[in-house]
């Protein structure tokens, strides 16, 4: 089953004026395009990065914020090209003849660009999402075998007591030594636990300020 | 820098006339002429992987090994390793990040994953490949251009043996990392649509210049240098590569990399300067204090004293400098023991990269912050200083083995029935050893990738 070229297919159905669409990342590697091998294809892709590289020196250059670039448009008679960006590295360049002086509709390939962009770019806000999945799922699992060690440390404690009071024989200086080292243990396990906290708080924050700016 | 002050050195203070520098430039006429040997051999491979890499050769090939991958988590950690070795073994370090490190970043976008343990991992091993061909590294040219080692000799001694340390080190990365390592299914399924054709440039260009590389390898090994010196047979090939291909000299010879030449006749002069003055053969006597005539110590001392130097300066003034050094301190010793210290100084200048993120290492972690993908400086440091160092006792266990077989044989056994013992106790052992076990690994992996 293909995936990203069947939404490429349905752009075209909905676009029979664009001729040819090109997928690529800002590092100019292209994903998948409609050319043919017959053009220089990785050379296409370095140039349409540089186009929005040379976009974003511009912005600077003259004081303003080129990050969330929504669409360049080059028009000319023959061949007009949009540039639009899909998600955090990727964008999407369409070649298509103009015809008349009708607007290219793009709120009909609206949806297919979301598809495409959630299948082939992850932006640093998943990322972060993904590493506090992992570091949440970690917490949990050190937290069921600190309320173990803490089970244990009971058990220890009662049977330690039982033998003080001569209800039962054992080991002291063993049970002793176990609590002791079960102790250790849940020490270390809080102190994980709380770094771990610190670390998804961190995390939680960095998702905020990065909402924030944009 | 250093070279115009080596120069006012030696000519005003030294009393040398000029057609010293000129010897240490280009090597003298009894050496024969080894520095412009290695200078061209430089400028000819560097042509010819110019021109694969125009082409695409080297990212269509990683691509396509990518893709074999399936996108499965610890078989895509083996391809990229493999591939990264595969690369450097051809290019140099800089080159072989700039093309396999964007290409990770950029498949891990399609994968929705982090390439975090991908790039570490890749930035690691490529300096194991600069050890698998007599042509993979600028210290393997000047070391084998000076000793007079063979293509298929130094494959034999050095490359072979990277290898068996590559597969070692693969190893420990999928202990390190395989748990880390989960790629969503449509991640998956969405790499299948990434048309690795479109890093192509022409499948004309693709084919010529991957024959011709393969051309190379095999000519490399089968003449003789005393026949055909390597430099003429790739200075050879590329000029046949560029007219068969037809492509504009001028183009290619503006993509040489005139300032890493420009870079080692400087550290040719420096190097020569010290050797002049004296200076490398009483480095060369203080090690041969601390060592003897024991062959064996010479070699380790010669593998951790190269590795750790080139960890804080650059590997080629390091190599440049220790070449005459691993020569003064080989003077008695038989040939083949005289090879086996310049192969340990191969191992030691190459790795030894690694031990610090500092170097071309810099390089990976700019890469990753350009692509959005930044990488720590701490936890590079903590897997190439741990990684670095199991390579070079690896090493140090293999010369153990060649000559001292009984302590090797000793040392592997120990090292056997302590993994054995692993095993067992997590596969047999109670539950509490398990837990501790499991809880030393843990913070083990921490201590490595945490």
């Amino acid at each position: 089953m293909k995936i990203v070229f069947k939404n490429i297919q349905r752009i075209q159905n909905a676009l029979p004026e664009v001729k040819h669409i090109v997928m690529f990342y800002n590092n100019g590697i292209i994903f998948q395009t409609t050319f043919e091998q017959e053009i220089n294809i990785p050379k296409l892709g370095e140039n349409l990065a540089a186009i929005l590289n040379h976009a974003r020196k511009l912005y600077d250059v003259s004081h303003y914020n080129f990050d969330n670039y929504k669409k360049i448009i080059f028009e000319t008679y023959d061949m007009s090209i949009i540039i639009l960006k899909l998600g955090e590295d990727s964008n999407i360049a369409l070649f298509f003849k103009k015809e008349e002086e009708k607007e290219l509709k793009l709120t009909a390939i609206k949806r297919y660009i979301t598809r495409i962009e959630e299948l082939i770019d992850m932006d640093e806000r998943e990322l972060i999402l993904q590493d506090i999945l992992a570091k949440e799922e970690e917490f949990k699992q050190l937290k069921e075998l600190l309320a173990e060690k803490e089970k244990v440390t009971e058990e220890l404690n009662a049977e330690l007591k039982n033998m003080e009071k001569g209800e039962i024989e054992g080991d002291k200086k063993e049970i002793i030594y176990k609590l002791n080292s079960t102790d250790v243990e849940c020490v270390n396990l809080r102190k994980d636990l709380e770094k771990l906290t610190n670390e998804i708080q961190q995390l939680k924050e960095i998702i905020e300020k990065n909402h924030k700016k944009e | 820098m250093g070279a115009i002050i080596t120069y006012f050195v030696l000519i005003f203070l030294e009393g040398f006339d000029f057609s010293i520098i000129v010897e240490l430039l280009f090597g003298s006429p009894a050496e024969g002429f080894v520095n412009l040997h290695s200078l061209i051999l430089i400028v000819g491979t560097m042509m010819i992987v110019q021109i694969a890499h125009e082409a695409g050769s080297f990212q269509f090939i990683a691509g396509k090994l990518i893709k074999l991958s399936g996108g499965k988590p610890v078989k895509l950690l083996i391809i990229f390793c493999v591939v990264t070795v595969f690369i450097s073994a051809i290019l140099n370090n800089i080159l072989t990040v700039i093309i396999i490190v964007p290409l990770t970043i950029t498949v891990s976008r399609i994968l929705n994953i982090n390439p975090a343990p991908y790039i570490l991992t890749q930035a690691v091993l490529v300096n194991i490949g600069g050890t698998i061909f007599s042509i993979s590294s600028i210290p393997n040219i000047l070391i084998t251009t000076f000793v007079g080692i063979e293509f298929l000799e130094f494959f034999i001694n050095v490359g072979l043996i990277s290898f068996v340390i590559f597969f070692f080190t693969l190893l420990l990365f999928i202990l390190i990392y395989k748990k880390e390592l989960i790629i969503p299914e449509e991640g998956q399924k969405a790499l299948k649509e990434f048309d690795v054709w479109n890093v192509v440039q022409n499948k004309k260009l693709l084919f010529q210049s991957l024959i011709s590389l393969i051309g190379l390898l095999i000519m490399l090994t089968l003449i003789p240098s005393s026949f055909i010196t390597p430099d003429i047979i790739a200075l050879t090939t590329a000029i046949i590569l560029i007219l068969i291909t037809r492509l504009e000299p001028k183009e290619i010879i503006s993509k040489i990399d005139f300032e890493l030449i420009f870079y080692l006749m400087g550290i040719f002069i420096i190097a020569g300067g010290l050797e002049i003055t004296g200076a490398t053969e009483a480095l060369g006597n203080f090690i041969l204090g601390i060592g003897g005539s024991n062959i064996f110590i010479q070699l380790l001392l010669v593998l951790w004293f190269s590795a750790y130097l080139s960890s804080c300066i650059d590997n080629i003034p390091i190599t440049k400098v220790l070449i005459p050094v691993a020569d003064s301190m080989t003077e008695t010793a038989s040939i083949i023991d005289r090879k086996q210290i310049f192969y340990s100084l191969s191992f030691g200048a190459n790795w030894g990269d690694n031990l610090t993120p500092l170097g071309d290492n810099i390089l990976v972690i700019n890469i990753a912050e350009q692509n959005k993908r930044p990488i720590s400086f701490k936890s590079f440091f903590k897997l190439g200083f741990i990684t670095t160092n199991y390579q070079l006792i690896i090493i140090s266990i293999y010369y153990c083995l060649i000559f001292y077989i009984q302590i090797g044989i000793i040392i592997l056994g120990s090292l056997g029935l302590i993994i054995i013992l692993i095993y067992c106790l997590h596969k047999f052992g109670s539950k509490t050893i398990k837990s501790h076990m499991n809880a030393l690994s843990g913070k083990l992996k921490k201590l490595i990738i945490g």
